[in-house]
């Protein structure tokens, strides 16, 4: 690939995944301005590896990996410490009355799972991978992924109560 | 709930956070530069962390180009062992978009009194919002004034014991608040919009503590001391590289307590973990989503030139 194959891919990426992949890391960071900087370093990372795809998964598939792992390595670092953040269950906002919710309910309940499980939840329901990708991705068995996604789903459960239902 | 139901919700839900041209820019000046994101958030503790890791890492891995890490939780187990292999780069020009409202917004923030939290927030071209912050902080020169600062304060751990030689060269305490803001100002320049808060004394909770102490010769003990809302002895505490090893120690009142093994002379590094008697819950200024967040535990790192961990162990051993 040429440096202007590279430049023109890199701005296919931003333009068609910016918005998506910013939401996911603010989902798993759960905090915007440290979001933005693992979402920049998502594309520049795929940049970089542009010459390794393979077309083996899609590419949003490809950026979303990278974004898990960039994500991961944003949680391990001292500076995410200190801006760690749990929601304690009895500051959940009040279950609505009906299907409708005020804004921020869903993300709100989303964000005070665990990581582990949030991030399993949001691969197999908000990035719609399948359950063997959502396993590669979250880098453990395909067994261990079902368990963290019924786990996930129980606990959201919970939080959503009125709407909330299998598939 | 199915996936069709949970990705539009949280799709409007996040309308306002959007991927913007700055963003873009920053990807595209990065590039240009070699791949590294600047961070936006760096207080001075951090800042310092930064600069000896980028020594550690030039030093010991320019032979060999690749970046060998471990992972280590608070218990002093690896959970993740990794590699990094520096990219070749290419040369990208950077589009200026946006530029001129970043750096009003900068401008702002920085003619602002200290003492606030100040934000400036423009619109990007995405109907989203970008903008620059600056936490809220007191700053002190005085280990009297300091002490005095957090007497009524049992949240966050001092050394028990400064070692001879060594004074206070300068601290930095961060609060949140954990009921609300009061808006100061808030004023237009252009499309960049200025907002300042303060907190009421009662309402103020400190998430951080950093501390420089020196002696006369410069050799240097950094402490920073992080409110965290983990409650986890198995997350990831500390990312070394992987030729450095961590040994668990006992401090009296830590959870945990480790100490990095380091190869070469780069002095004593002690990571320590203590739970909160309770939770501190806080929230985030009224522009942001209206979670309340609580801290559970308090981690300590101490980092220093020319003492070893038997010292620092000794710093936050009370009598």
């Amino acid at each position: 690939m040429t440096d202007t194959e590279h430049q023109e891919e890199l701005e296919y990426l931003m333009n068609h995944y910016g918005d998506e992949i910013m939401r996911f890391c603010t989902l798993q960071l759960k905090d915007t301005f440290q979001a933005e900087d693992a979402a920049q370093d998502t594309f520049i990372k795929a940049w970089k590896a542009l010459d390794t795809f393979r077309n083996e998964s899609s590419k949003k598939t490809w950026l979303i990996r990278i974004a898990v792992n960039t994500c991961r390595d944003y949680q391990r670092t001292g500076w995410f410490r200190h801006m760690d953040r749990r929601i304690t269950p009895e500051n959940l906002p009040e279950k609505a009355q009906e299907v409708h919710f005020p804004d921020g309910e869903v993300s709100g309940a989303i964000s005070s799972l665990p990581a582990k499980l949030r991030m399993v939840i949001l691969l197999r329901y908000y990035e719609g991978f399948t359950v063997q990708e959502t396993a590669e991705t979250a880098g453990v068995s395909v067994a261990t992924a079902k368990r963290q996604i019924r786990k996930a789903n129980q606990l959201l459960r919970k939080k959503l109560e009125g709407w909330y239902y299998d598939e | 709930m199915n996936e069709n139901d949970l990705k539009s919700r949280l799709d409007a839900e996040l309308s306002n956070i959007t991927w913007s041209v700055r963003n873009s820019n920053a990807v595209r000046q990065q590039v240009n530069q070699g791949g590294t994101v600047m961070k936006k958030k760096l207080s001075i503790s951090f800042i310092g962390v930064i600069a000896l890791l980028l020594v550690l890492a030039a030093v010991a891995y320019a032979a060999t180009e690749v970046y060998h890490r471990i992972s280590i939780n608070w218990k002093g187990e690896t959970v993740e062992e990794s590699e990094i292999v520096p990219q070749p780069t290419a040369k990208i020009p950077v589009p200026t978009e946006e530029a001129d409202l970043h750096q009003i917004a900068e401008r702002l923030v920085e003619s602002a009194p200290e003492g606030e939290i100040v934000k400036a927030s423009y619109p990007d071209p995405e109907g989203g919002q970008s903008g620059v912050r600056r936490s809220f902080c007191q700053k002190y020169t005085s280990w009297e004034e300091l002490q005095q600062a957090l007497s009524k304060n049992s949240d966050i751990t001092l050394p028990a014991w400064i070692p001879d030689g060594y004074h206070l060269q300068y601290a930095e305490i961060s609060f949140k608040s954990k009921n609300d803001y009061h808006l100061i100002e808030e004023k237009q320049e252009g499309s960049v919009t200025l907002r300042r808060y303060s907190v009421d004394d009662e309402n103020k909770v400190i998430d951080e503590c950093y501390l420089l102490l020196q002696d006369d010769e410069k050799h240097t003990i950094s402490i920073t001391s992080t409110l965290s809302g983990s409650t986890d002895s198995n997350n990831s505490a500390i990312n070394i590289p992987a030729d450095n090893s961590v040994t668990s120690v006992t401090v009296p009142g830590m959870e945990n307590a480790i100490a990095i093994n380091s190869t070469g002379n780069i002095g004593s590094t002690l990571y320590l973990r203590r739970l909160l008697d309770s939770p501190i819950k806080w929230v985030d200024t009224p522009d942001m989503p209206a979670f309340v967040m609580a801290y559970n535990e308090e981690h300590i790192d101490i980092w220093a030139t020319d003492l070893d961990i038997e010292t620092l162990q000794k710093m936050f051993t009370p009598d």
